[in-house]
């Protein structure tokens, strides 16, 4: 109730009340953007994207979502046109560079790299991101498939073949 | 079957809190976003101001351009680029149309 005030506030133009909302999210939309691209450094610059375009575009956001949801939809779409204007997505050399940082990060708190986040870190962007989005934040298949701007069975088969891949590592690494 | 969805599943949950842990985010203090929103609307403003002036000025050149050429060219000459340019697409227009009947 006292964000949708916050939230109004920052859509009649006032400063604070928007800086209060930013200063908020922007640890949720950064852990976020840490787990869909392995990277925290970029996860970092992409956050501070997403929160300039919430300052720009603010008064659009319609309240039919959550706000939070909202900001994911914004982080999400900015990620697909970074790894668009890439024009490739990162080549393994790439990842394994992400996947190597993000393990020291892991080791410096002293945590072992689950095997699932080995597995995850071996799918595709888009795949890991429609995964997340399914299965760590519950979102429905219609609402990842308007975030991530791709068709429902597109999202549909992305998660299906990303779960049979991670699956069949974690099994493998069983054995 | 299920179970075994379901240790995916959970091992994903885990994995990703952590990961989430790993993580300390450096947020700046509201005064700090205040001045970036400050900044942001500014330079947003000057953009909009600068496209604006662009395509003012573009208008102008070319309104004033044809408003010369419409004085200074001889009368025939207009005729001639009007004709030019309604004969062509009724001509095509017409050949289309035979082309139609024949079939």
């Amino acid at each position: 109730m006292e964000e949708q005030v916050t939230i109004e506030l920052a859509q009649q133009g006032d400063t604070a009340a928007l800086a209060r909302l930013l200063q908020e999210h922007y640890p949720f939309v950064l852990k976020y953007l840490v787990k869909i691209t392995f990277d925290p450094h970029w996860a970092e610059d992409l956050a501070q994207e997403t929160m300039l375009k919430c300052i720009h575009k603010i008064k659009l956001y319609n309240g039919q979502s959550q706000f939070s949801s909202w900001l994911i939809t914004i982080a999400t779409r900015i990620h697909i046109d970074h790894l668009r204007r890439r024009q490739r997505e990162l080549n393994w050399q790439d990842q394994e560079i992400n996947l190597r940082r993000i393990k020291f990060h892991a080791a410096h708190f002293d945590n072992d790299w689950p095997t699932v986040l080995e597995a995850l870190g071996s799918v595709s962007a888009n795949v890991r991101t429609a995964i997340i989005l399914k299965h760590y934040y519950g979102y429905s298949l219609e609402e990842i498939a308007t975030m991530m701007d791709a068709p429902v069975g597109t999202i549909k088969s992305r998660i299906h073949n990303g779960i049979t891949i991670i699956r069949k590592e974690m099994t493998d690494h069983d054995e | 079957m299920t179970n075994n969805k379901e240790r995916w599943e959970q091992e994903l949950q885990q994995g990703l809190d952590q990961m989430g842990g790993w993580v300390t985010p450096v947020v700046a203090d509201v005064h700090m976003w205040e001045q970036i929103i400050v900044e942001e609307r500014r330079s947003e403003r000057k953009k909009l101001r600068r496209e604006l002036s662009f395509f003012w000025i573009i208008a102008v050149i070319v309104l004033i351009l044809g408003l010369i050429s419409f004085t200074q060219l001889p009368f025939v000459f207009v005729v001639v680029q009007v004709g030019a340019l309604l004969g062509f697409p009724l001509y095509w227009a017409f050949k289309a149309r035979k082309k139609v009947t024949i079939q």
